[in-house]
């Protein structure tokens, strides 16, 4: 039972720490803009790879804080079955929605990774002027896919040791509110 | 096919309703529905999807106005607005409860939050309206209504969501979001006015006297929000700046004020940065769920079958919105309107083209139907906030924001009647 829960907890500091660098990377990208509107604007100096770079942070901001995000609960569902159940049916079925995302999610990782090896192998580059090697960007939303997946496992293995399952989330009211 | 339809439809709603995630029922009805009928590597495809998908250009707007908002968040805002809008209104019937629809309008300008314009605003005036003995439910109500204009003015979280679903302009949205916005504001305004007419006890007999010099000084509390507005909205219209580039200079200018205000600690943008990293990864996943069962869809031919389907039942346009309305409100009981908007989009959507309706448009009624769901009880963000702040009972609060969910419902009528209102100012400006 120590070694699950101190798994658990060596994945939760990997999510944070995943978290942790998708922030960087959300600052990054701003800063990278920013630089873009300035230099092109006032100086007539665009930057090549501002516009490419930026979406590949982009998409590790969207994935990679994501298994961190499921440990303070905040990704959505729809509750009011599971609010509504007795506890331990709840449970069951937290067990089997969990289960269910621990499949997808892992279809999702593996075919990310195929895909991030598929683009090293034939040396596929982007489009754009920079012409990136494309398997480093896909690597890095593949591990974002990953640590979603170790997420949703340590999240099953919280729940069939009775353990709580996600944390209070600790924003103060309306802060980061999508809507 | 049209079993793949119903076996799309079936699979959504029970795994939706079994409390899997919501991005993760949206992906689990694509891949299953793509094993079911087509023989595909799912693995594969969903793959290139989610890497496609997840770098679109336009998506890159999404974290950018989300860190504005919460850069914002520790920002005196709150009070600039209230000191700088209050001795404008005072005179008018209601005082200072137009504080709430105007300090929700302005900050909508800078937010793409209707949660985050709630509570910004909301934190100054609730306080200041409760101690100068303005009627609670009107201060309550006002703010809840309010507080949904931040979703309508653009920088808009739903209508990037939305654009990036339905493959529309962000910034054609974000045009044509400024005219329903203003005129809801100006609904909620008239409003008040009339309620504090028909019951003068709504606010208080007596009011503060403000000179020309004082009202003049509150401005400079307005300016630096002015000034963002400006750079953020003035450089998306006037096409000195992409949507994307407005948003980065609405960071750093979020930064600037924060900074300013001495309220910016390297402690305050972790947490500005991690706020942000949860709601883009929360928003993240379901996006990629709906775009993967949007293809899924595609692929199956369902699109195109649901409007035949649809043409086939000689509905009029009216009516399919009406019944679209009806599922949106019953949704909004269950569920916050940016999901209800997303697992619904890929099978709505095409049936509002064939009916013939603005891609831009419909983007907006959607806006309005997410604003309502936001004043709805159980599960209105608004109502949980100011349930938060006054300590009321939801009740109680949804009670007190009714008024104004029915003037929202008389604008979807109005826009639904003269669909013009909304198109005319895109168009225009493409123009």
């Amino acid at each position: 039972m120590k070694f699950l829960r101190q798994s658990c907890e060596w994945i939760d500091r990997f999510n944070f720490l995943g978290a942790c660098v998708a922030a960087a990377a959300c600052a990054l990208l701003s800063v990278i803009l920013l630089v873009e509107v300035l230099g092109a604007s006032v100086l007539a100096w665009s930057q090549p790879w501002a516009v490419e770079y930026a979406s590949y942070l982009c998409a590790f901001v969207l994935l990679s804080g994501s298994g961190y995000a499921l440990r303070h609960g905040a990704h959505i569902r729809v509750a009011v079955v599971l609010a509504h159940l007795p506890t331990r049916l709840a449970r069951a079925l937290d067990v089997l929605c969990t289960l269910c995302a621990l499949y997808i999610s892992g279809l999702l990782t593996v075919g990310l990774i195929e895909q991030a090896w598929r683009s090293h192998v034939r040396l596929t580059v982007s489009y754009f002027v920079m012409q990136t090697p494309m398997w480093i960007p896909q690597a890095m939303v593949a591990l974002g896919a990953f640590m979603l997946w170790l997420a949703l496992l340590a999240r099953l293995v919280r729940l069939i040791i009775h353990d709580a399952p996600d944390l209070a989330d600790d924003r103060e009211v309306g802060q980061g509110a999508a809507e | 096919m049209m079993l793949a339809s119903v076996f799309v439809l079936v699979v959504m709603l029970v795994l939706l309703c079994s409390s899997l995630w919501i991005g993760f029922a949206l992906l689990g009805t694509g891949l299953m529905s793509l094993e079911w009928f087509r023989d595909v590597p799912i693995q594969r495809i969903l793959a290139q999807d989610v890497w496609s998908r997840l770098n679109a250009d336009e998506l890159v707007t999404l974290p950018l106005f989300v860190l504005m908002g919460d850069i914002l968040f520790f920002s005196k805002l709150s009070e600039s607005l209230f000191r700088g809008i209050a001795p404008w209104v005072q005179r008018l019937p209601g005082g200072l409860l137009h504080v709430n629809v105007i300090g929700c309008t302005i900050f909508a300008a800078v937010s793409g939050s209707s949660a985050a314009t709630t509570a910004t605003v909301g934190r100054m005036t609730l306080r200041e309206l409760l101690k100068r003995g303005y009627d609670k439910d009107m201060a309550m109500g006002s703010l809840a209504g309010a507080g949904t204009i931040g979703l309508m003015i653009p920088p808009s979280i739903p209508m990037i969501v939305y654009g990036v679903l339905a493959d529309v302009s962000i910034l054609d949205l974000f045009i044509a979001g400024v005219v329903p916005g203003l005129i809801i504001a100006a609904m909620f305004i008239g409003w008040i006015i009339c309620q504090a007419l028909w019951q003068p006890s709504v606010q208080p007999r007596e009011k503060e006297v403000y000179t020309w010099a004082q009202k003049i000084e509150s401005l400079k509390d307005l300016l630096p929000v002015g000034l963002l507005i400006l750079s953020v909205i003035g450089s998306m219209y006037s096409g000195l700046a992409s949507v994307t580039e407005a948003a980065a200079v609405g960071v750093a200018g979020a930064l600037g004020i924060s900074l300013a205000q001495g309220l910016m600690s390297w402690k305050n943008m972790g947490r500005a940065l991690l706020s942000t990293v949860r709601t883009c990864s929360m928003i993240g996943l379901i996006l990629l769920g709906a775009l993967f069962l949007a293809k899924v869809m595609t692929m199956l031919a369902i699109p195109g079958e649901t409007g035949a389907w649809v043409k086939s039942l000689n509905l009029s346009p009216y009516m399919l919105i009406f019944t679209l309305l009806v599922v949106y409100l019953i949704l909004g009981t269950a569920l916050d309107g940016l999901s209800a908007m997303v697992m619904t989009l890929p099978v709505v959507f095409p049936l509002v083209l064939a009916s013939g309706f603005d891609p831009v448009w419909f983007g907006i009624f959607l806006i309005i139907t997410i604003e309502l769901s936001n004043v709805s009880p159980p599960v209105g963000f608004n109502l949980f906030i100011i349930q938060q702040m006054t300590g009321e009972s939801q009740t109680r609060v949804a009670k007190s924001s009714l008024p104004y969910c029915i003037l929202m419902l008389v604008l979807i009528v109005v826009m639904t009647v003269w669909p013009g209102l909304i198109t005319w100012l895109p168009q225009l400006l493409k123009a």
